[in-house]
Parts: structure tokens; C-alpha cells; sequence
């Protein structure tokens, strides 16, 4: 196209400067005739009338004196015939090759005549002789202005002739230049018609497509038509729209994918059970990425090899468990494949197969390729692309998820690898997790069974403590009773040592049961509003007669208004009884316990105060531990469990509150519980 | 005099409690399970049964429930001895039927009185 325009335009140019040098020439022979006439033919026309005229003054003045005789027409005659002669030089000078002729001719009569003219000069006026004379020079001087009149003709003659010459060449000049003006419009309208055809159409198309693309008709291509270039350009236009449509395919697939993804991954998730995860991910992955065989590998505790958990196939779903499609994996190649963290995807497997290892594959399959087993399954499955995930949480791999397709006209794309590997990683914590939770499970239903059988042993020991309890307790008051026969002093003695120690072992028992009851929780269903004042109050009237019967006052300090807990009625009158025997248990003969009960802070401040024996400070941190026991309480020989104070510590906490000890050694034991107040409503905060 | 039995399969309680009543003008017969408590119901007559709630075979709760369901003898003072002091028990006691129950180890003074008071109840 653009030699087509470049010779085109060559050809106007090369037209424009033929008619401008053709005008140039016929003007410049135009003008050279034309100088002709002006220069040459004009004077000689003008020289040769002028020699007429001369010739003609001469002949009149040699008449006129040979008929007056006058001597100056005479001098007359002789000054005309030097001038004749001096103008027939010149004229014969600038007379034109063709017109000498008849310029010779004329010059020969004219000479002839003035010979004779000469004579008539020299002759006597009216003489005979000169009569004769005169006759004579009538023939040349007619003949000499014949051939002047001859000569002027032709002269003139020459003159239109040039002219009319001149005139032919201009108009032979406008006429060309004319047609060569016309042939060169023509051309110029051929090349401004061939332009637009050729430039302007299949531009238009091409903006027009690419207007149509941008405007997202994304069908739309651009004509490759016109010139070379222009094609050029339709070519690239249209090879950015295949690869804006290759793109776009990608990216929709990468969304339709990732929604597939997701909703699997939201599936994966909602499942805590390890097997339904493994079901989940195996039929989700494998559906969802459209294989047609998908197995979920995993490791197991202590194994070198890794095993399928779950196969699919697209045909059949879920496979039953015995069925094992393809053979365990050795646990190198799933590490070393975790350890690199990416997809390992083939997808022309029998051709591979045939030449031995498999490059890229981790591990020992990359190096040595893959085991006979494992090809013969590849084979029976008929296998051609395959792509495998590692699964995993931390350093170490649980497993592999490894897809199948068994049709060579879909293979594994580089979107599909990516979704399965985000798959894989949702697989990965999922798996996870529910084996934490299975763990976890297992762990509380173990410590479930635990206590199950700490409370079933505590009830059973309990229960069989409790029964040869009864022969000695029964037996002994029996004995004690006299009912058998009267008893020695030492008998009395001794029979009040067994007493002693059958009910410290009963209190043992009860204690125990008690703890164990409160730690399992078994009386928290029983909260209900109560009245701390009037608890203290009973509890203070069910512990005097024991006070008294050791001189000890017991004094309570309440409030007017009730005060009242959302708490277990029957565990709170166990702390305020344990902590009373304790105080009056602690306390010498004419000491004093004091029970205060009040609100303070939004809570409710309970303590007992004695004037006992007190605790030693370093033993005071130890004293909510079962089973312990003050140094001074077992030096000083006082009976107790070592549970009574754990009792208390663990209800109170139970209730939401906390007790604090504050004792100095012989001077006294104050023990503070706090405990919350029930709001308006009743309820525990 | 009354006619007290005694069910329990501990032979040292079952003395105990018998050397008690007997010593408080109650005429006694001692058996060791509750088919045997059962059978002794049946074939003579009573005042009122002593049962222990934790006994081979048929428990003292199974006992009680018998005696209540037949109509011949729904009225027969029951209690149960019991070594549970979990108020569950004492609740399964009171649906099974029993009129009182004591929990082991107890008094054989205070056992003695609950027989005398709750027959002195039923002789009202």
C-alpha cells in the first residue's frame, strides 16, 4: 500500500513538473518568435520602406533637374543615392536567408537604374540625351520597386507566418497543459479514492471492534482486510482479544473454583469427627475439581508408610473402606512432598511411567520412580493426569490428597492446581483440628470414666466402712450400756477409747463423702435465695450446747435486715458449722467465739472469730489442703479429720466467693468468708 | 409384744439388732436376703419389717415395693437401714413405700426407739 501511494504521489509530482517545464518551454519559443518579428523582420520592414522611399526621392529629384535643370535637385539626387546605398547596406544586413532573393533582385535593379540615374545627372537638362535617358531609367526603377514591393510582401508574409507559429505553440502549450492538469487530477482523485478505500474502510472496522470489545462485546473481532499494515494492525487487535478472552476464561474458572472451594471448605469446617472430615474432603475435592478417582492418604503413628483413609470415584462416590485402589506411599516421599509445600501434577502419567523415574515427583518416586505396585494401580485405574497435594499443620504432614483423571483432554491447569492447594491447607487444619477434638474427647471421656469411678469407689468404701462401723459402734454402746454385765473402771476406760476412734473414723467417713459430693458438683443445682442471718443464727443456737459444755460463749453479730445469697442452704449451714466446732473445738475454757455477718462492698462479709490456741503463721497457707492439720492441734491431741477446712474453702468457692485465715498463735483464729450478695432479682450476680 | 423382722445380709448386724429388740420385749426373726423377707412376709404374720436397702438379689427398695403392692400386707410398717446418706436414697426409700429409714452406723438405743415409737404410731 504504501509503494502503491508513494508512486502515486511520485506520478503527480513527476506531472506537475512536465507541466511546469512544457509551459516554460512553449512560452520561451513563443517569445523567441516573437523577438523575431520585433527584433529582425520589424526593422528590415520599416529599413526596406524606408530605402523605397529614398529610391523614390532620388528618381523625383534627378526628373526634376533634368527637366528645370535646378542644380540642387541635382545635390539632391546625390545626397538620396549616398543614403540609398548606406540604408541598402543595412537592410542587406538584417534582411532574413529568405528574403534575400528577392533583397538581390531588388538590389540589381536598383543598381541598374541608379547607373543610368548617374548618366541622367551627368546629362544637360532637356537635352535629347537626356530625354533619352529618362526613358531609359523608367523600365529599372519600375522593376526595382517591384521586386521592393516584392520583398515587403514576402517580409510581411514572414511576420504572420512567425505569429501564427507563436500562436500554434501556445495554443498547442495551453492545450497540453490541460490535459496533463486534467490527467493529473484524475490521478489525484484515483489515489484519494484508493486511499480511502484502501486505509479508511477496514480502519473503521478495526476502531469499530475494538470499540465494540471495550464496550465488553467480547464476540467481537476486527475484519483482517486493506493493506498490509492495516492488517497488522486487525492481527494484533485481534490477537489482544483472543488473549483478553483467554484471561477472562481463567478468571472465571478461578471464581467458579474458588466458590467450589469454598463452599467445600465451609463443609470441611462444619465437621468436628475425623472420619466425616476425611468423607468431606475426599468427596468435596473430588467432585469439586471434577476428577474422577481422589484419595485421601494419611500417616499413621509409628508407620513408614501412608495409607489411604478415603477413596472416591467419580462414578461411585465414596468407596467402602477394604477396598484400597492404590498402595500405601512410603513416608519419605509424603514428607519430603509436605516439606516442599506445592502440588506435584503430571499429566501425561503412562508416557512417564514408561521411561522410569518421575522428574519433579518427591522424593523416592522422583529419583527411582514409582514402585511396581503402584503402577500396576496407576495402570488398572487407567491414570493419565495426576495431581497431588500435600496435607499438613506444623513440620510434620498428616497425609496427602491425590486426584486422578483418567482422560487426556482435561488436563490438570495451573488454576486447578492452585485451588487444590488451597483446598488441601483447609483439608490440612480441619484434619487437624478434629483429630485435636477426637483426642480431646477421648481424654475427657477417660477423665469422665476417672471420676465415675473415684465417686463409685468413694461410695462403695464409703458404704463398706460404713457397715462394720455399725457392728462396732452398735456392739460398743451395747457394752458401754451394760446391757451385757456391769464393767471394770479399766474396761469403762478403754471401751471410751474404742468410742473415740469409731466416731473420728466416722467423721473420717462422712467428711470425705461430703468432699467428694461437693467437688463433683452434685448439690449446685440447689441454690436458692437464703437469709445469711438467719443461717448464722441457727447455726450459732445448734453449736451452743457443745460450746457450753466446754465453757465457751459463743456470741453472733447481725445485721437488722436480711442478708441475702443466692447460695445452697444446706452446704453454707456446713461452713458456718464447721467453722464453729472448729473455733469452740480451738478454743480453752472461758474463750469466746464471735460470729459477724454483714454487707459490705456488694458483698457479704461472714467471720469467725475465736480466742483460741491460733495457727503458726508459716502453716496458715496449708490449711485449706485436705488432710492437713495444725502442729499445735496435733501436739495438743485434738481430734479432726484434716477435712473440715477444705470443705469449707471448696464451697465457698463453689458460691463464687473466697475465704481468708487471720491468726496469731495463742491469741486467736479469725477465718473471713466473702461472698456475693443476690441482686434485686434474687439471682447471684 | 410385736413381730419384728429383720433383713440384712450382714450376720453381725443382723445379731445386733436383734439382741436389741429382743431386749425390748419385741419378739424377732432374722433373715439374710430379701427373697427371705419376702417368703417370711407371705407366711406369718407381722408387725413390722426391718430392711436393709443394700442386700444379694432382692434389694430392700424391691422388698418394700412387694409388701405395698399386695394388699394383705400394704399396711406393714417398713424401715429401711441404709448406709447411703445421699438424699436420693432416702428418697427412692420413701417412693418404694418405706415409712422411716437409719442410716448405718446408728445407735442400737435410737434404732430401738423408732421401732417403739413408729408401732406405738400404728397401734393408734
Amino acid at each position: 500500500m504504501a509503494r502503491r501511494l508513494a508512486v502515486t504521489f511520485g506520478l503527480l509530482i513527476a506531472l506537475l513538473l512536465l507541466v511546469g517545464a512544457g509551459a516554460l518551454i512553449t512560452a520561451r519559443m513563443a517569445d523567441e518568435l516573437h523577438d523575431e518579428v520585433v527584433d529582425q523582420l520589424a526593422p528590415v520592414v520599416r529599413e526596406n520602406h524606408g530605402l523605397h522611399d529614398q529610391a523614390a526621392h532620388m528618381h523625383r529629384s534627378v526628373r526634376t533637374y533634368l527637366l528645370t535643370g535646378d542644380a540642387t535637385e541635382r545635390s539632391s539626387y546625390l545626397r538620396s543615392r549616398d543614403e540609398v546605398f548606406a540604408t541598402l547596406a543595412t537592410v542587406r544586413r538584417h534582411s532574413t536567408d529568405a528574403a534575400r532573393r528577392n533583397f538581390t533582385t531588388q538590389e540589381r535593379h536598383l543598381r541598374a537604374y541608379v547607373r543610368i540615374a548617374d548618366q541622367q545627372a551627368k546629362a544637360s537638362p532637356g537635352s535629347q540625351g537626356a530625354i533619352r535617358l529618362t526613358k531609359q531609367a523608367a523600365q529599372p526603377f519600375a522593376a526595382f520597386e517591384a521586386a521592393s514591393h516584392r520583398l515587403e510582401e514576402q517580409l510581411n508574409a514572414d511576420i504572420e507566418r512567425r505569429e501564427d507559429r507563436a500562436d500554434t505553440i501556445l495554443n498547442l502549450s495551453a492545450r497540453g497543459i490541460g490535459a496533463l492538469m486534467a490527467a493529473g487530477g484524475a490521478l489525484a482523485l484515483y489515489a484519494a479514492v484508493r486511499t480511502t478505500r484502501a486505509l479508511t474502510r477496514p480502519l473503521q472496522s478495526t476502531v469499530s471492534s475494538l470499540y465494540r470489545l471495550a464496550s465488553g462485546d467480547h464476540s467481537a473481532r476486527a475484519e483482517e482486510e486493506g493493506p498490509e499494515e492495516i492488517r497488522a494492525v486487525a492481527r494484533s487487535v485481534n490477537a489482544l482479544a483472543e488473549e483478553s478472552d483467554r484471561l477472562r476464561t481463567i478468571e472465571q474458572e478461578r471464581a467458579r473454583l474458588g466458590k467450589t472451594a469454598r463452599a467445600v471448605g465451609v463443609r470441611i469446617r462444619e465437621r468436628l469427627d475425623v472420619e466425616q472430615v476425611l468423607d468431606t474432603v475426599c468427596a468435596g475435592i473430588g467432585e469439586g475439581l471434577q476428577a474422577d478417582h481422589a484419595f485421601v492418604l494419611l500417616t499413621e503413628k509409628d508407620s513408614p508408610l501412608v495409607r489411604v483413609a478415603r477413596a472416591w470415584s467419580a462414578g461411585r462416590g465414596l468407596l467402602p473402606a477394604q477396598e484400597q485402589p492404590i498402595p500405601p506411599v512410603p513416608l519419605e516421599v509424603v514428607r519430603e512432598h509436605y516439606r516442599r509445600g506445592t502440588a506435584w501434577c503430571h499429566n501425561d502419567l503412562p508416557a512417564a511411567l514408561a521411561e522410569g523415574p518421575l522428574p519433579g515427583a518427591p522424593g523416592s518416586f522422583g529419583k527411582g520412580g514409582l514402585p511396581q505396585d503402584a503402577r500396576a494401580a496407576a495402570e488398572t485405574l487407567g491414570l493419565v493426569g495426576v495431581l497431588v497435594v500435600p496435607v499438613g499443620v506444623g513440620d510434620e504432614p498428616l497425609g496427602a490428597v491425590f486426584l486422578g483423571r483418567t482422560g487426556p483432554e482435561h488436563p490438570w491447569g495451573p488454576v486447578e492446581i492452585e485451588i487444590a492447594e488451597s483446598m488441601a491447607a483447609g483439608a490440612g487444619r480441619a484434619l487437624h483440628t478434629a483429630l485435636l477434638y477426637k483426642q480431646e474427647t477421648r481424654l475427657v471421656e477417660k477423665l469422665r470414666a476417672l471420676d465415675k469411678a473415684k465417686s463409685d469407689f468413694l461410695s462403695t468404701v464409703s458404704h463398706e466402712l460404713r457397715t462394720p462401723l455399725t457392728s462396732i459402734v452398735g456392739y460398743l454402746e451395747l457394752l458401754k450400756d451394760e446391757e451385757t454385765g456391769p464393767l471394770t473402771e479399766p474396761q469403762q476406760h478403754m471401751l471410751d477409747v474404742v468410742d473415740r476412734n469409731a466416731n473420728r473414723l466416722r467423721a473420717l467417713i462422712e467428711d470425705l463423702l461430703t468432699l467428694s459430693r461437693i467437688e463433683s458438683g452434685a448439690f449446685s443445682s440447689k441454690k436458692g435465695p437464703v437469709d445469711l442471718c438467719r443461717l448464722v443464727a441457727s447455726a450459732a443456737d445448734a453449736i451452743r450446747p457443745t460450746a457450753g459444755a466446754a465453757s465457751v460463749t459463743v456470741e453472733t453479730r447481725l445485721p437488722s435486715r436480711p442478708l441475702v445469697l443466692e447460695a445452697d442452704s444446706d452446704q453454707l449451714d456446713r461452713v458456718l458449722m464447721n467453722l464453729l466446732s472448729n473455733a469452740v473445738k480451738f478454743t480453752p475454757e472461758g474463750g469466746k467465739v464471735t460470729v459477724r455477718a454483714e454487707a459490705r462492698d456488694g458483698q457479704a462479709v461472714l467471720s469467725v472469730s475465736d480466742t483460741g490456741m491460733g495457727i503458726p503463721t508459716d502453716e496458715q497457707k496449708k490449711l485449706f489442703q485436705r488432710f492437713f492439720r495444725a502442729s499445735n492441734a496435733t501436739d495438743a491431741a485434738i481430734p479432726g479429720t484434716g477435712l473440715g477446712l477444705t470443705i469449707v474453702h471448696t464451697i465457698v468457692t463453689n458460691h463464687g466467693g473466697e475465704i481468708h485465715v487471720n491468726s496469731e498463735e495463742g491469741r486467736g483464729t479469725t477465718f473471713t468468708a466473702l461472698l456475693p450478695i443476690a441482686d434485686a432479682n434474687g439471682a447471684a450476680p | 409384744m410385736a413381730r419384728v423382722l429383720i433383713a440384712d445380709d450382714d450376720a453381725d448386724i443382723r445379731d445386733l439388732v436383734a439382741f436389741k429388740l429382743v431386749q425390748s420385749g419385741h419378739q424377732v426373726t432374722a433373715v439374710e436376703d430379701g427373697m427371705a423377707a419376702l417368703r417370711m412376709v407371705r407366711e406369718q404374720p407381722l408387725d413390722l419389717l426391718l430392711l436393709d436397702i443394700r442386700m444379694p438379689g432382692m434389694s430392700g427398695l424391691d422388698v418394700c415395693r412387694e409388701v405395698r403392692s399386695a394388699p394383705e400386707t400394704a399396711s406393714l410398717p417398713v424401715i429401711l437401714i441404709t448406709a447411703r446418706s445421699q438424699e436420693g436414697d432416702i428418697e427412692l426409700g420413701f417412693a418404694a413405700g418405706a415409712d422411716d429409714y437409719i442410716i448405718k452406723p446408728f445407735s442400737p438405743r435410737e434404732l430401738s426407739s423408732r421401732v417403739t415409737a413408729m408401732l406405738t404410731r400404728v397401734d393408734r
